[in-house]
């Protein structure tokens, strides 16, 4: 009997679970997978000097589909630094998106710039508040549908040669993370526009894209078919839709919203007034100021 | 840097690609239990076959529909030279016989049948390691008469595990391979029946490896069996057994050409990744499912018996999977966006050219930063670090769990009885009946594995999330514990039961006078089967006219009955000794399979439409014959079955749905010849020859239903539509399914060997070629709202319409075509389904007994497979279920196809390859 509980044991010890390892440490997962092992240089550009230089015309672009869309490559060793004020977020609006803005403190400049980069998630791993320095060499700068953006360049599902997002790898050897993340730093606050006039002159690259806060109502929201955000049945080619909204002033802007995600599912309030956030651009087609909120959150109704 | 990639790229794309030699999958030498741990897997596979969603599979998997269609269903009839022989032969390549599911095969322990209800199919995995306790077996064919019952169209078996029928003495194993596991140890015993009636066998072993044969798997298995049988006097006697072989194992996925071509490898595994600096697999599976069986055996006289059974197996089948939150990046290394082919068509000479790419370095660049990670072998594998980063970064903001691992169940309760009445009239007359009774429940839950660093996860449905946000009662997995808060071990996502009662009532009687001899068999079947909902998905409330909702989701659905039957014949032949003619013919209507039954079991209630009872046919006519030296049987067969169902699950990325695909009313053909031959050169040295020609097909486009999770009823609505482009009218929506072959399995095969033996010595070497054998196809390509519809726009010479369709692209894309000046339907073409490249396979064997004093013995084997070492012969594989387009208006099917993506998903099916060279040593003792 003895002998058979031996013969019995042995397996059920040999059987012990194998699918059990522990949890790893991570500590250093973001100085080694999420920037390059080199130290970068000072900045040796301002955010509003590349938007200056590569963002405000197609003239000598590295390539030009039409005056809305073109690139840069960027051949020099060009350095810029700032701090990411808005990224996809939890619901991914700002699809592959971050956006890294700077201030200074001396002279006031304030300028922002978006950047593609290929990942539907970025927002745990470039997090808001984060102070990045970005190498630009080999990477493409200009405008899409003339918003100044940082990326590479694509095809489109329609053929066209467009700036699109940068594959993460390549990202992550482009950028330097300075510090830990402040997201109460200053260029993460928005621009405030329900205090401070809204700007008059449109497409000018000073203004967008940037991170504000604006005012008004959506006149439509009795009259629309469907009264969220977003339904489905109204998407675009580019799987958004744009809803009418008019600024105090009366400025007619668009909040354009992705389908599918759970800002697209907010319902738009009939005749209240209503606060929103998120990033504010251009919108060169319907020649109109275009709002893209990141967060449930940017969305608040004032009684 | 350009043309070289150019170059290496096309090399991919073209060749058969001569890879580095890596080892195998396992083979075990009993041919019933190699393919076991396959076998067990056809849950998650057939339940996912591409959910790439949250698997990996599929199984995803379907990444794993082929380990799916991987039947071990060749029984050893051993009075049928062709069926005895085939398993063993061609088991290398997942061979089917007769191109048949395992589900039609019937597998009988000590005559109680033990196919699983839900699945039709026997869990080879249930006698995993076992082997000396199960190789007291009786085969029969579809037509045969046997003493157990009424098998099914590929045959069927019975195990005896009766004590008393063990090998008396002892008997100790030890094996070493380099396979799915690397080592072995058995030790079994048999009492006999001692002097009190008494006798007990019994079993138990272990296989194991830390890392098998493929990168990234372990195998961790004990087995154990016990039988005890008492005799009460001459006419009774008790047999009890119980067994079980509790497995941890991890899985192989398959994969595209081009990553095998990345990692140089036809061997590649994507399930695993480092952790911590250590290999992790993300697909465990956990498998263990213990059974015990009664058995009354009533020697009435000497002419007649009883065997009665009572039966109870509870299985705990589970494999986990990766899960991720709907905005987190899809975590598989082989997910298509990480392959360099993502970046550009490389199979459009227009782009894939020098001066294109030298025009757009862009592509270039990408293409070969991704080359770049595919270079090193932590880049081509799951980055488990970065998933528990992610998961800390967004837990410090109070974030869910972005990625997940979690454990899909699908365990059963089965209580089975059986008894059996065995008469020998006279010399000429033999009778056989019996009855069968099954009670089954399957429950099918997922439970939280492993939250990777993350302190919690919300129980809500991504995709319904999407579509009506996330405080919409459609989100909600369960709404009776709306948005719960999901810990390591909870259950959340689904959990439902699925019942099925079954009964049969059967009998055999065979008639014999002179030469002649006839059998025939009848059997009536009673199936009943219904789903219980134990979460209120939200998705599964319909909406009423008064704007309410009624639950078809938490409860009992309906019963849904089937009252089945058939009858066979069997007339034989034998006009000289060692010559038999046989024909039969069989005729079954057999209730559809719980498990292709409700049209989104892991929701709701409803049925799948046409659900109703399936036809079969089947002939067959054999010659069994010795010539002198030579004997062998030549035989040929046919199979016709009508209203099948069958049902596939995968994510469709065209809407972001985990979708599933009931295609009703499908129609298939079985038929072929097959071959046995053996000539015995001199008493010791005989050579065989052995194939098979078959041809399995699908005979006509069946109806489709698709059922897509989290998308809107009106969506829904639209996936199913197919518009007629000429009346306008919407048409019942098919898969353009006719003449798509049964994948997965050759269907020509053929063996020349040669055995040998002298003084205790055996040698034996076979050569094995394999031809047609065929990818699995995808249905949701040739769904007739996603392939092209083309309507003439002019008549030829002759009248007959005129397409702007080519030849070439009906193909690759398929095709419907429209007559204009009807209205109706020309033709429908599916996209042709990819045929492997056939290829040979070596094997030996060399074995030697040794007697020993007082009765022990010891006996050594060595056999090898595949020792020319091919590497590129492929077993089987599955088309993914995406489409190379963008839909403008999805499934409208009037014409609103978009543009084209990058990645064409209709060249890059995912494959699994023989095993490379690789041995097993054998080595017992006995006592």
């Amino acid at each position: 009997m003895k002998k058979l509980f031996y013969i019995l044991a042995v397996p059920v010890l040999l059987t012990a679970c194998y699918d059990s390892l522990d949890d790893p440490d991570t500590s250093k997962f973001a100085d080694e997978e999420l920037q390059a092992q080199d130290t970068f240089p000072a900045a040796n550009i301002s955010i509003k000097a590349l938007k200056d230089l590569y963002c405000q015309s197609n003239t000598n672009a590295t390539y030009s589909r039409n005056s809305s869309n073109w690139e840069f490559l960027i051949e020099d060793s060009l350095y810029i630094e700032g701090v990411i004020c808005a990224n996809d977020g939890q619901f991914g609006n700002l699809y592959q998106s971050l956006f890294v803005r700077s201030i200074d403190s001396s002279t006031g400049e304030d300028a922002c710039i978006q950047i593609g980069v290929k990942n539907p998630c970025l927002y745990p791993l470039y997090k808001i508040g984060q102070r990045i320095r970005l190498d630009l060499r080999g990477l493409y700068v200009g405008g899409y549908s003339q918003s100044p953006k940082i990326g590479f360049p694509y095809f489109t599902s329609s053929g066209n040669h467009n700036l699109g997002p940068i594959l993460l790898e390549t990202f992550a050897q482009h950028v330097q993370l300075i510090g830990d993340p402040d997201p109460t730093c200053a260029e993460c606050q928005d621009v405030d526009y329900i205090s401070n006039p809204f700007p008059t002159q449109s497409r000018n690259i000073d203004y967008y894209p940037a991170i504000a806060t604006v005012k008004g109502i959506f006149p439509e929201a009795d009259s629309v078919k469907q009264a969220i955000l977003a339904p489905d049945d109204l998407e675009d080619a580019g799987y958004g839709v744009n809803r009418e909204f008019k600024l105090a002033n009366g400025t007619m802007m668009q909040i354009r919203t992705s389908t599918g995600n759970e800002i697209s599912n907010i319902v738009m309030p009939q005749g209240d007034t209503v606060q929103l956030s998120g990033i504010l651009l251009f919108d060169t087609y319907e020649s109109k100021w275009q709002m893209n909120l990141r967060d449930t959150a940017d969305f608040k109704i004032l009684k | 840097m350009t043309n070289k990639i150019l170059l290496t790229s096309t090399a991919w794309m073209l060749s058969a690609l001569p890879l580095t030699a890596q080892s195998p999958t396992a083979l075990q030498p009993d041919t019933l239990l190699q393919t076991a741990a396959r076998q067990a897997d056809q849950w998650e596979s057939d339940d996912e076959d591409d959910a790439s969603d949250f698997t990996f599979t599929e199984s995803q998997l379907d990444e794993d529909l082929d380990a799916a269609q991987v039947i071990a269903n060749v029984t050893s009839s051993s009075n049928d030279p062709y069926r005895s022989e085939v398993g063993f032969l061609w088991s290398a390549m997942r061979f089917r016989l007769r191109a048949l599911d395992n589900m039609y095969a019937t597998s009988y322990l000590n005559g109680l049948q033990f196919n699983d209800l839900e699945q039709g199919r026997f869990n080879y995995s249930l006698l995993g390691g076992m082997n000396d306790a199960t190789r007291n077996k009786e085969g029969a064919d579809n037509s045969e008469f046997n003493t157990f019952g009424v098998v099914g169209l590929a045959g069927g078996d019975n195990t005896n595990l009766r004590a008393s029928k063990f090998q008396q003495g002892q008997k100790i194993t030890a094996s070493l391979c380099n396979r799915n596991y690397m080592y072995r140890g058995m030790y079994s015993f048999g009492t006999g029946l001692m002097g009190n009636g008494w006798a007990f066998g019994g079993l138990i072993g272990y296989r194991g490896a830390k890392e098998g044969v493929i990168e990234g798997t372990f195998y961790n298995s004990l087995s154990y069996l016990l039988s005890m049988e008492k005799r009460f006097g001459e006419n009774h006697a008790l047999s009890l057994v119980t067994f079980g072989a509790p497995t941890e194992r991890a899985q192989q996925g398959a994969s595209t050409e081009e990553a095998y071509w990345l990692a140089n490898s036809h061997y590649y595994n994507p399930n695993w990744g480092y952790q911590n600096g250590k290999k992790r697999n993300a697909r465990v599976v956990n498998d263990y499912e213990p059974t015990a069986i009664l058995t009354w055996d009533w020697h009435i006289d000497d002419n007649s018996s009883l065997t009665s059974n009572v039966g109870f197996r509870y299985g705990m089948y589970s494999s986990t999977a990766l899960g991720f939150a709907g905005e987190a990046y899809d975590p598989r290394p082989d997910y298509y966006k990480n392959l360099p082919s993502s970046i550009f068509n490389v199979y459009d000479l227009s782009i894939n050219n020098s001066d294109y790419l030298h025009e757009n370095p862009f592509l270039m660049d990408q293409y070969n930063t991704l080359m770049e990670r595919w270079s090193t072998k932590a880049g081509r594998q799951i980055d488990w670090d970065r998933l528990y980063y992610i998961n800390r970064q967004n837990a410090a903001n109070g974030g869910s769990a972005l990625y997940y691992q979690e454990r899909r169940h699908n365990d059963q309760r089965v209580w089975a009885l059986s008894s059996t009445y065995n008469r020998f009239i006279n010399a000429g007359n033999k009778l056989a009946a019996g009855i069968q009774a099954n009670v089954t429940k399957g429950m099918h839950y997922t439970t939280m594995a492993d939250l990777l660093g993350a302190s919690y996860y919300v129980d809500i449905d991504k995709f319904a999330a999407g579509d009506y946000g996330l405080s919409s009662m459609q989100a909600q997995s369960d709404l009776r514990h709306p948005n719960r808060i999901i810990k390591e071990g909870d259950t959340f996502g689904y959990n439902y039961e699925i019942n099925v009662q079954y009964a049969q009532l059967w009998a055999q009687y065979q008639y014999t006078v002179g030469s002649f001899n006839a059998n025939l068999q009848a059997n009536l079947d009673g199936t009943r089967m219904r789903r219980n909902g134990l979460m209120q998905n939200g998705q599964g409330q319909l909406k009423q006219a008064d704007g309410t909702y009624l639950d078809n989701s938490f409860g009992y659905s309906e019963w849904a009955g089937f009252l089945g039957g058939g009858a066979k014949v069997q007339l034989q032949w034998r006009p000289w000794a060692n010559q038999t003619l046989t024909l039969a013919a069989g005729w079954a209507k057999k209730a559809p399979l719980a498990r292709n039954a409700f049209v989104a079991p892991r929701i709701q209630n409803d049925y799948v439409n046409n659900l109703t009872l399936e036809d079969h046919l089947s002939a067959d006519a054999n010659w069994k014959f010795r010539f002198g030296n030579l004997s062998g049987k030549v035989g040929a067969y046919f199979i016709d079955m009508q209203n099948l169902v069958e049902q596939t699950a995968f994510f469709n990325d065209a809407n972001s749905a985990f979708t599933y695909l009931t295609m009703s009313n499908v129609s298939k053909q079985h038929y072929g010849l097959e071959l046995a031959l053996k000539y015995d050169i001199v008493s010791n040295l005989s050579v065989h020859a052995t194939g098979t020609w078959n041809q399995a097909l699908y005979t006509n486009n069946p109806y489709a239903q698709l059922n897509t999770q989290g998308m809107s009823e009106s969506d829904n609505y639209k996936v199913n539509q197919w518009v007629n482009p000429v009346t306008g009218d919407y048409e019942h929506l098919l898969v353009a399914a006719d003449g798509m072959h049964v994948g997965s399995t050759p269907l020509t095969a053929l063996n020349f060997g040669a055995e040998y033996s002298i003084r205790n010595w055996f040698f034996e070497v076979n050569v094995n070629w394999y031809d047609r054998v065929y990818v699995g196809f995808s249905q949701y390509r040739r769904l007739t709202n996603i392939m092209q519809n083309y309507t003439n726009n002019s008549v030829n010479a002759e009248g007959m319409p005129v397409y702007s369709v080519t030849e070439a692209e009906i193909r690759e894309n398929g095709a419907v075509l429209w007559d204009e000046s009807t209205g109706k339907i020309k033709k429908i073409y599916g996209a042709e389904q990819e045929k492997f490249h056939p290829g040979f396979m070596l094997d030996a064997s060399i074995g030697r007994y040794i007697r020993l004093p007082h009765g022990k013995s010891m006996s050594i084997n060595l056999s090898a497979q595949n020792l020319t070492n091919n590497t590129n012969l492929r077993t089987g594989g599955y088309e993914q279920n995406r489409d190379d387009n963008y839909y403008n208006s999805y499934g409208t099917g009037d014409g609103s196809r978009g543009l084209a993506k990058a990645y064409k998903f209709s060249r890059n099916s995912k494959y699994y390859y023989a095993n490379s060279i690789n041995a097993f040593l054998n080595v017992n003792f006995k006592w």
